[in-house]
């Protein structure tokens, strides 16, 4: 069974990065414009891996993660931060919310797929 | 299916969207109408254009949207205020990311020039708001965003410090707390992930599994100890750890040193070693040599801590790669200011120095006296390389009024073309700052009250586009500014006209063309007629005066009818250091800033004439000047010198007023340190600022300014003034 | 959500031993205290090491207890994740000289 990834990120150009990256490395995916509608699809689907983007509108990164935490479905789903900040004080934020890890932007297709492998069960 | 090419289409698109919200989301704070979600919007659009543009490698895009964002990060965080000058600096800022947009979508480049001068104006920005702590975070920054496009990774980095190598037997201490866990990180994989770089071994350390009724079944309990042997370093072993970072207790060890080690004292380990020395390999060389000892002493090295000291180490080793020949570093200004006042104390030490030699009578061609003399060379060299730190080229500055004047003949409907000369002119960085609001002042003044409009241009036979120019030169040891506009130049009958109905001058009075045109500079006094929006806003070049003379620096005004206007503005290059005429009055020495001084002469008799009640007046060129007596001013003495005795230093204040001052005799002319009395002690009338002479001796810096207008207004020809005067 | 199927003294282990899991099954090795227990692995698909946690705790109870507990039929995965984290399950492999990974 291929291993799922749910892709959340404001930015239209970098969800089809993402699905493309992910989709060529034969994951399925689903994607999410923002924290909120995020965890809207997680209703729906069950992600062994999830990619999140931090600054977002209407719910950012960290609500989010905070959010799948708290749900007890995904509650112990890796989390990937995907950031173009590679701050130390960003990352600790998003691992204080919950994040299993991160992907610094612009992000290689090999070290992303590299990274889900690393976190996925 | 060429999908990456979509893909930069679907970007380009976005980028149009992005762009759209960004400008209006700044006008909409320019307008007084955004808020937080605002400025969040704002720093998204800039923040999604980087991260696409990193994505398609695009360096120049990512480059300048990385400043950008910086600097809208500072305001997000509350550490920069959205005053009008940083909206208008954003406003073109995002002019020029859609140029790059549209650039980089035409697969073109952008000229070098189109940005340079943001980028100075936005760092100028981040700079100024920025503390020391966050000086890491732009490191790891600027590594992200070197220009390689995707292929670019830290880790690769990090792993290419150590060269493939014989296999080296490693401990891996590894203790999780129930954090990771929780996080979604699990032990089984990283240690799928260890295996992959060598043969291990495990042992699992049980000891601290409590019996079931006593289990935290989400707790962590279990401890291992990783034997492994491997020919990867130990940052890559480090990295499999990357994201479990101060989740757990982690401690890495060399077991066996490899024969190139320098180290000697590695010691071999057990499977289960107790209390051994923690051997780091030295990946960054031997300035982390003192933070291992530290982390040796502790045994157990946290694996935050290790991160934490190599990064720094990979990213200076990146940057180093990257470019050695414009590599710079921000420095907090508080800690260049000590320099500087530092440097200042060296020099007044060095002067000391040098007159206690003299004072020694030392024989000519003495060693001390020829050593003294590289000092002095020395010492010279370094308070101009300080300054150097300080100076910054002009031309953010006068790139952020090309955009002013853009204003300006927008509002006027002027049509007006900027002319901008010697941009890279250097000055201090507080002086280039603190010239933006009046020079902001003077341009608008050029294109409101300077230029014609088109139509009265044409029928005085010029182009209909009128010229602003704005030039810096070094003159002499100090900066000159001139804004210069090709208008009609001073109406002089208007000015006068207005002048008189404000009161500023008398009807019988007769002003050359040069104290008409400095009436300008009078508080209170506008030319417009009708108020317009642009400058008629009560401020007037009085305004501007005051500021540019709190910098040190003098203003002047140059007008031909018909020909255009030329206001200039002559600045020290630095605010620590002035030239000064050191005079001695009543025994007591003082400086009189050369700036002020017109000429100094000697007077004749029929030179002076008496006005009565103590006052007095000099003739010089046909021109009455008020005299002051420097020493019954300053309260050196009660009564009054002859000036015949003395010498008389004509000086003239920055509003065109001047005096004769009085002194005993002219001793020196030089450089001298200022020391702020008002720092120190607190405000003295007359004077502006303190030094300390090589003797030793405090002198205080005369402030001229102050003492004229304590004297009674000198202003020429004004005999109700000239009365009140002694 | 039903962690395993009781039988008489015997677990049979989910397919999924994530971190959410680990709770469930202590639950249920405590349902069966007093008794001798057995364990099939052979469902395993993933296990992680808070269920090993469990597991060993389980173990450590049940000897002093002095019942026997028992993992028979370890699934792939089971035994790779065993040999990873270098954890000894037997009761009996406990007292030998050779571990058993």
């Amino acid at each position: 069974m291929p291993l799922s990834v749910l892709a959340v990120d404001d930015s239209r150009t970098m969800r089809e990065m993402l699905r493309l990256a992910l989709t060529d490395a034969g994951f399925d995916v689903s994607l999410a414009d923002d924290g909120e509608h995020g965890l809207e699809v997680l209703q729906g689907v069950t992600p062994n891996v999830i990619i999140t983007d931090i600054n977002m509108p209407v719910m950012d990164g960290f609500g989010f993660i905070e959010g799948v935490r708290r749900s007890t479905e995904h509650r112990v789903t890796p989390i990937l931060v995907l950031t173009t900040e590679s701050a130390t004080d960003l990352k600790m934020r998003a691992k204080n919310a919950g994040a299993t890890g991160w992907i610094v932007k612009p992000f290689d297709k090999d070290k992303l797929i590299d990274a889900i492998k690393r976190v996925a069960a | 299916m060429d999908s990456m090419a979509d893909i930069k289409q679907t970007f380009f698109q976005e980028c149009d969207d992005l762009l759209g919200e960004l400008e209006s989301g700044l006008l909409d704070m320019e307008s007084g109408e955004g808020d937080s979600e605002t400025v969040a919007a704002i720093f998204r659009a800039v923040h999604s254009i980087k991260g696409g543009a990193g994505a398609f490698g695009l360096d120049k895009l990512v480059a300048f949207a990385h400043i950008f964002e910086t600097t809208l990060d500072e305001v997000r965080a509350d550490r920069l205020e959205a005053t009008p000058d940083v909206l208008s600096v954003l406003l073109r800022s995002s002019d020029v990311l859609a140029d790059l947009v549209g650039a980089a979508q035409k697969d073109e480049e952008l000229g070098e020039e189109r940005t340079a001068g943001l980028v100075g104006e936005l760092s100028a920005f981040v700079g100024a708001s920025a503390d020391a702590s966050e000086e890491p975070a732009a490191v790891g920054e600027d590594i992200a965003f070197a220009p390689l496009g995707m292929d670019f990774d830290l880790d690769d980095a990090i792993g290419d410090l150590d060269g493939p190598e014989d296999t080296q037997c490693y401990t891996i201490k590894f203790r999780p707390q129930p954090e990771l866990y929780a996080n979604g990180n699990e032990t089984v994989l990283l240690m799928r992930n260890l295996a992959d770089l060598g043969e291990m071994q495990v042992a699992c350390d049980e000891s601290k599994i409590p019996t079931l009724d006593e289990l935290d079944p989400e707790g962590a309990y279990l401890a291992w100890t990783i034997t492994m042997h491997t020919s990867h370093s130990e940052s890559e072993l480090l990295e499999v750890f990357e994201f479990v970072e101060g989740d757990c207790e982690l401690e890495i060890s060399l077991d066996e040193a490899p024969s190139d080690t320098t180290e000697s004292d590695l010691v071999d380990n057990e499977a289960t070693p107790t209390g051994e020395e923690v051997a780091t390999t030295d990946v960054e060389g031997a300035s982390a040599s003192a933070e291992d000892e530290v982390a040796n002493k502790d045994n157990v090295v946290q694996l935050a801590e290790q991160k934490d000291k190599q990064k720094p180490a990979a990213a200076a080793k990146a940057s180093t790669e990257k470019d050695t020949s414009d590599a710079t570093i921000r420095v907090n200004l508080g800690r260049i200011d000590r320099l500087v006042n530092l440097v200042g104390e060296l020099v007044i030490n060095q002067a000391m120095l040098t007159q206690g030699v003299i004072d020694a009578g030392l024989e000519r061609g003495d060693s001390v006296e020829s050593g003294l003399e590289e000092l002095k060379q020395l010492t010279r060299e370094i308070q101009e390389s300080v300054m150097a730190i300080r100076a910054q080229p002009v031309k953010a500055l006068f790139q952020r009024m090309s955009r002013i004047v853009r204003e300006a003949a927008r509002a006027t409907k002027k049509s007006v073309h900027l002319v901008m000369e010697g941009e890279m002119t250097e000055v201090d960085k507080t002086v280039v700052e603190r010239l933006a609001d009046p020079l902001t002042h003077m341009i608008r003044n050029a294109v409101d009250h300077g230029l014609e409009t088109a139509e009265e241009r044409i029928a005085n036979g010029k182009p209909a586009e009128g010229t602003v120019s704005l030039t810096a030169a070094h003159r002499s040891g100090r900066v000159v500014i001139e804004v210069s506009d090709d208008g009609a130049g001073i109406n002089r009958e208007r000015v006068k006209k207005i002048a008189l109905e404000k009161g500023l001058i008398s009807p019988d009075e007769q002003l050359s063309d040069s104290e008409v045109d400095n009436l300008l500079f009078m508080p209170g006094f506008s030319t417009v007629d009708k108020v317009s929006n642009l400058s008629g806003r009560g401020v007037g070049m009085d305004v501007v005066k005051r500021a540019i003379q709190a910098v040190g620096g003098k203003i002047s005004i140059s007008s031909k009818p018909g020909k255009g206007s030329t206001f200039s503005i002559s600045l020290p290059l630095t605010l620590a250091i002035l030239d000064g005429m050191v005079v001695e009055v009543a025994d007591q020495t003082l400086v009189v800033p050369l700036t002020a001084i017109v000429e100094t002469l000697k007077p004749t008799p029929s030179d002076i004439h008496e006005l009565g009640a103590g006052a007095k007046v000099i003739s010089i060129r046909g021109e009455f000047i008020p005299v002051i007596d420097a020493g019954r001013s300053m309260g050196y003495r009660n009564e009054p010198v002859d000036p015949l005795h003395g010498v008389v230093l004509s000086v003239e204040t920055e509003d065109g007023a001047r005096a004769a001052v009085i002194v005993d005799t002219i001793q020196d002319q030089r450089q001298v340190v200022i020391k702020s009395l008002e720092e120190n002690f607190g405000h003295v009338a007359s004077v502006a600022a303190a030094t300390i002479l090589g003797d030793g001796r405090i002198a205080l810096i005369l402030d001229v300014d102050s003492i004229i207008a304590r004297e009674g207004s000198a202003r020429l020809f004004h005999e109700t003034n000239l009365a009140a005067t002694g | 959500m039903p962690n395993s199927k009781k039988e008489d003294g015997r677990i049979v282990l989910t397919s999924v031993l994530d971190l959410r899991a680990a709770a469930p099954l202590t639950d249920e090795l405590l349902g069966l205290r007093g008794e001798n227990v057995v364990i099939d692995a052979s469902k395993v698909e993933r296990i992680g090491a808070p269920c090993f946690q469990v597991l060993l705790s389980a173990v450590k109870t049940w000897a002093v207890a002095g019942h026997t507990i028992a993992i028979f039929d370890e699934s792939s995965a089971f035994s790779e994740a065993a040999t990873h984290l270098g954890v000894c399950l037997s009761q009996s492999d406990k007292n030998e000289s050779e571990p058993c990974h």
